[in-house]
């Protein structure tokens, strides 16, 4: 187990070298100039200029790969060309609303997906399993936008079941005291009812349109591997050994197809967290995505690096976590190979 | 009165309707170890799933009628749930649940087929263990199935089958994983749990050296087709179906060519 994680720990922290590097040279090649964006049409070369020494964007790319990594190391992003501020507040600011929605938009897609795609295993090729075969496609292969665009005309303009996409709370309303910066979380650990009932109303429709999506991959998913599992020989054994069918699917089957279902888990997360762009914009929604479409917009590109690795980073943590978890679960990885 | 008898069984792919097995007659008395032989492929371990009835998803029975200890047992589903049928397989580890204990494995089946509550059939699996003559039982009995050899997994599994307190064990092909010396290890507790329960063995294999040390009888499958069955040393001696005296030959040849080797 020890030299397990080391390995893990090793991994990941070679990923996120990694993965630096690539966000630095992906931005560097991506064309435009933040200089130019931020000042304006009617700014001269010269402020142009000038602006572009100040933030280095002057110096040859190899220095400025040098003061980037170093700032890392500091845990300084740099600073948003765009605004003035600094990289790492722009963001931090902004995290909690984006890890907010993409919990909950987890919560519904595995509410969603994981009852079905146990239904569709266990009825296979029958009718329960056709509805959630078609279930699936239509929920990948929807775009979010309009299947937003589909819940707030029907939830809110029509229904007036939900609120309209205007972000986190009502006008007006004051956010709870920041204790984990989850509206809805802060709310109930404060008392606050009144808020934390508006914070998830408020959730509902971007929560169920990331997670209806979202949903499709977790069924997928479990259907699948509960049909691995099915075909397996311990299966085979539990069966012939008249187990009876509710305990093998319980037992036997779930717990072992949880080792891929918790590694599709950890994937769907770092998707709703970091894929959720035009879900944060369509829903008003102030979290990391809209960050980086603003950050898109005005050519900054210390932002959007910022953006793309603290989601990364977020990523590569999630699967460290994963694995982590997988440790636990399965005795092969914690007791190590043959032990006599 | 018979352990199991089989009647006329016919499997087919349910999609495609090719069939899988055609009118296969069986018969098993109790303590007798009957082979059932073949190449791979001809339909032997889908005569072990039919008769417990797990088939796998596509295939399809389109006829048969099963008797155990007299009682026709056809019209059950699951056939394993009610009439104390055991089944050891291929491979070994494989057939064991990685995430459980083997102790806990082999407990489950004590509960399920002899009703005991949860401490003594966590002894009993443990004197099972020991039955199998596995030397440490209760320290066994706390191990996962990958800290065990191939062979260890296979004793496990003759104490699962012996939990059931079976009227019939399949054994489909249970030695060919195994190292030559842990084969016929186990293949000596098959045939010392037989004459000791008295339960009928169905001996699934490809290896006629095998059929010729355990089985009382033997059956030969050909493409889905039982050309030839009688008493081993009959079958032996004297073939009838131009298969079997292939098989036989062939059998000879690699005989011939291990003792030149
Ligand atoms: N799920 C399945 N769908 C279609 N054909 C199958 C399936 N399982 C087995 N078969 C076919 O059934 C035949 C018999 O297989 P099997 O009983 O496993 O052979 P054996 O055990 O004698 O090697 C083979 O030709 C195999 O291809
Ligand atoms: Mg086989």
């Amino acid at each position: 187990m020890l030299r397990y994680l080391l390995r893990r720990v090793a991994i990941s922290a070679i990923t996120v070298l990694g993965l630096a590097l690539v966000v630095f040279l992906v931005v560097r090649i991506l064309p435009g100039d933040a200089a130019a964006a931020r000042l304006g049409p009617e700014a001269s070369d010269a402020d142009i200029e000038a602006l572009r020494a100040e933030y280095g964007l002057d110096q040859p790319l190899i220095v400025q790969l040098g003061d980037y990594l170093a700032g890392l190391l500091r845990g300084d992003l740099g600073t948003a060309v765009s605004t003035g501020r600094s990289v790492s507040a722009e963001l931090f600011a902004r995290l909690p609303a984006s890890i907010e929605l993409a919990i909950a938009g987890l919560i519904v897609a595995l509410l969603i997906g994981f009852p079905l795609g146990m239904l569709a295993a266990a009825k296979r090729g029958r009718f329960p399993d056709a509805i959630a075969r078609i279930f699936a496609v239509l929920g990948s292969s929807m775009a979010p936008v309009w299947l937003g665009l589909l819940l707030i005309f029907g939830l809110y303009s029509v229904a007036h079941l939900f609120p309209g996409p205007v972000g986190r709370l009502p006008i007006g309303m004051a956010p709870p005291t920041q204790i984990t910066g989850l509206y809805a979380l802060d709310a109930v650990l404060t008392g606050n009812w009144v808020v934390a009932g508006e914070a998830l109303r408020y959730l509902a429709l971007p929560a169920l349109t990331l997670g209806l999506g979202a949903s499709a991959a977790v069924l997928k998913m479990v259907r699948s591997s509960l049909i691995a599992t099915e075909e397996s020989g311990f299966v085979r054994t539990a069966l012939a050994y008249g187990v009876p069918g509710r305990e093998v699917l319980w037992r036997d089957q779930l717990r072992n197809a949880m080792l891929q279902v918790l590694t599709a888990i950890g994937l769907v997360f770092g998707f709703l967290l970091g894929g959720n762009v035009i879900v944060e914009r369509l829903f008003s929604w102030p979290g990391v995505g809209r960050v980086a479409f603003d950050a898109l917009g005005s050519n900054d590109l210390e932002l959007l690096q910022g953006y793309a690795l603290i989601i990364g980073v977020i990523y590569i943590a999630l699967n460290f976590g994963v694995d982590l978890v997988y440790g636990l679960i399965d005795p092969r990885i914690r007791l190590g190979g043959r032990a006599s | 009165m018979s352990r199991l008898t089989i009647e006329d069984l016919s499997v087919e792919v349910a999609a495609t309707r090719s069939s899988i097995l055609r009118g296969v007659d069986l018969e098993i008395e109790p303590g007798e170890i009957v082979g059932l032989v073949g190449e791979s492929g001809s339909g032997k371990s889908m005569t072990s799933l039919a008769t417990m009835g797990i088939l796998p998803f596509g295939l399809r029975q389109t006829s048969g009628r099963f008797l155990v200890d007299g009682e026709d047992v056809t019209d059950q589903k699951r056939r394993s749930v009610s009439s104390r049928f055991a089944m050891i397989f291929q491979n070994p580890r494989d057939s064991l649940n990685p995430l459980m204990k083997v102790g806990e494995q082999v407990a489950r089946m004590v509960q399920l087929h002899q009703r005991l509550g949860r401490a003594e059939s966590r002894a009993e699996a443990v004197r099972l263990l020991g039955r199998v003559h596995i030397i440490a039982p209760d320290e066994t009995a706390r191990k996962y199935p990958h800290q065990l050899s191939g062979g260890m997994c296979q004793r496990v599994m003759v104490a699962m089958a012996l939990a059931c307190k079976p009227s019939l064990l399949i054994a489909d092909e249970p030695t060919t994983a195994l190292d030559v010396t842990v084969q016929a290890q186990i293949l000596d507790l098959i045939i010392e749990l037989t004459d000791e329960t008295r339960c009928g063995v169905l001996l699934v294999t490809h290896d006629l050296g095998v059929v010729a040390e355990t089985c009382d009888r033997v059956n030969v499958l050909y493409r889905g087709d039982l050309v030839e069955s009688g008493t081993t040393a009959r079958v032996f001696a004297d073939p009838q179906h131009e298969y079997t005296r292939y098989l036989l030959d062939a059998g000879r040849q690699l005989e011939a060519a291990d003792g030149a080797a």
